[in-house]
């Protein structure tokens, strides 16, 4: 990295730590673009007893990596953005074993999701240049936020495929996904569930499942939804879903199989 | 103070000014909740005129700059009034180069109606050639509001599943606005739209009906967004009528008058409820 103006009181030593910071960041974002070769540099840069974690007072979130852990997460994470997601550092404050950076990130998904987000991390050195400890302080929220907007894409492309008694449902339904009748009789999986569906499409030409009004709300892991039919009943389904599947559906009151024309 | 001494520079006298006016201005704020006059006179000697103050985020409703006077108001006013005796912020490590200082800190907080708040931040201070600080960036945790405004959101069903519960419809009447809807859809059924009198009077006469008539949240089961929470839970009844046991899964959907917010300080609780759709699984309730 090139060194400027601001940075001509540093020692040596802060010097080597603050272009460790940034060739740390440099190998994560190399990643992206080369997942075989990009991370390596994390091996030199991160000492064995190296650890990561986001601070946290919510004891659900509270999490620490170490350098396997951590190499790892990179390495298997990055593929999935594209290679022109953004990690930049902005500006650094150094003193002895401590940096800390001011970063940007922007963080294109393959399925066409955004997170951006700002962060102020914390790198502590042992040996100059050698990583101990590397602490992310960011807009958590917004992660909670892009969490639960990729959820509402989901569930809404759930139930589109679901009325549609398309093929989508089997991409969209995680392994060992149920489906919770109303009538509270026995769970059934997605190929049985697409087989009914399809079934009931035979009988009922103009099925159609919209969302109410205000009928979708969605927080992290789980959602509710209503649905009206084209019979103009009401259904409601409880859903839950990790990142990229659908994992279980319950349905209340009015079954969408015992829809009749 | 923050280093090991590993390689570590000579702070310059102006650099070890900037750490101590950071630790300044958090005991000023400190200073502020218990004696407004003394923190606004505290802040207002080290921090500029111009002070731009935020929390930094890619979401321009959460990334909102506010000047010195706002900052002043924050600490002697809403905080002055919120936090209980004892409550602190504490730096335990900084990183200080020219006129940046980097502080690690915590927060240990009690709100007046009991609510614990705690956070994580590394804030930054950059400060003019007079040693004012000029900007002042609160990165922190900001998922914790998330939580606790949920938490608070959901303690509504929590209310409404005990008040549903109690053998008597006085605190559930208590929770609805005069206004208030409730729909109910029976299993396999077609919507029943009532006022809150129609409600509270079908409420009555399940519980003169069903001996047992109280519900049990399932554990996880609250959606929270905004201002709505949905939140299921079982029956466990018997109808006195015929006999007959009752095992059924609600699942109640449930909307406030207004989202439950909070500031960087402190939050607000949402209103009453506007209205109830309750849907139902795994049987009927009589019809009423």
């Amino acid at each position: 990295m090139e060194f400027k103006e601001f940075d001509r009181c540093l020692s040596d030593a802060e010097r080597l730590n603050v272009a460790a910071a940034y060739d740390m960041i440099d190998a994560i974002r190399r990643t992206w673009s080369d997942p075989q070769t990009g991370w390596r540099p994390l091996e030199s840069l991160l000492a064995s007893d190296f650890i990561s974690f986001t601070p946290t007072s919510d004891p659900d979130r509270q999490q620490q990596l170490d350098k396997r852990g951590f190499i790892d997460s990179i390495r298997n994470q990055l593929p999935r953005l594209k290679p022109e997601s953004r990690l930049e550092i902005v500006a650094h404050t150094a003193h002895g074993n401590r940096v800390a950076t001011e970063t940007n990130s922007e963080m294109l998904r393959e399925d066409g999701s955004a997170l951006r987000n700002r962060h102020h991390q914390l790198f502590l050195f042992g040996a100059p240049g050698r990583i101990t400890q590397y602490r992310t302080y960011m807009d958590s929220a917004a992660i909670v936020d892009s969490a639960i907007a990729r959820g509402e894409v989901l569930v809404r492309e759930f139930v589109t495929a679901l009325g549609a008694a398309s093929p989508e449902l089997e991409r969209l339904a995680a392994k060992g996904f149920e489906f919770g009748p109303a009538d509270g009789s026995a769970p059934i999986d997605v190929v049985v569930l697409l087989t009914k569906i399809r079934a009931l499409r035979e009988r009922v030409k103009t099925l159609h499942l919209h969302i109410i009004e205000n009928g979708l709300i969605v927080d992290q892991g789980i959602a509710s939804v209503e649905l009206q039919s084209s019979s103009g009943s009401l259904h409601s389904l409880v859903i839950y879903f990790d990142d990229d599947h659908v994992t279980n559906a319950s349905e209340f009151s009015s079954g969408i199989l015992e829809i009749s024309s | 103070m923050a280093g090991d001494g590993s390689g570590a520079r000579q702070l310059t006298a102006q650099e070890h000014r900037n750490v101590a006016t950071a630790y300044e201005q958090m005991a000023a704020a400190m200073a502020g909740w218990r004696d407004a006059a003394e923190g606004r006179r505290r802040l207002e000697a080290i921090q500029s005129d111009g002070l731009v103050w935020y929390t930094p985020s890619a979401n321009p409703t959460r990334e909102l700059h506010q000047g010195r006077e706002q900052y002043i108001k924050l600490v002697t006013e809403f905080q002055f009034d919120y936090y209980i005796p004892g409550s602190k912020v504490e730096i335990f490590a900084t990183t200080v180069q020219g006129n940046r200082v980097a502080t690690e800190m915590i927060s240990d907080i009690v709100l007046k109606d009991g609510t614990p708040y705690t956070n994580r931040y590394q804030q930054l201070f950059t400060f003019s050639p007079a040693g004012k600080v000029e900007v002042y960036k609160l990165y922190m945790d900001t998922a914790i509001f998330i939580r606790d405004d949920n938490r608070a959101t959901a303690k509504i069903a929590d209310d409404f599943l005990y008040a549903l519960s109690t053998c008597g419809t006085l605190g559930l009447s208590h929770l609805l606005t005069d206004a208030a809807t409730w729909t109910f859809t029976n299993l396999g059924g077609r919507p029943q739209f009532m006022n809150k009198e129609a409600a509270l009077r079908r409420v009555d006469k399940l519980q003169e009906r069903l001996t047992g008539y109280g519900f049990k949240a399932m554990t996880g089961s609250a959606v929270v967004n905004g201002a709505h929470v949905t939140v299921r839970a079982k029956l466990s009844a018997t109808d006195t009528r015929n006999r007959k046991p009752i095992e059924t899964e609600h699942h109640f959907v449930i909307r406030t008058e207004k989202p439950q917010e909070s500031s960087h300080a402190g939050r607000i609780l949402g209103g009453k409820i506007v209205s109830v759709r309750e849907y139902i699984r795994g049987g009927s309730l009589p019809e009423i």
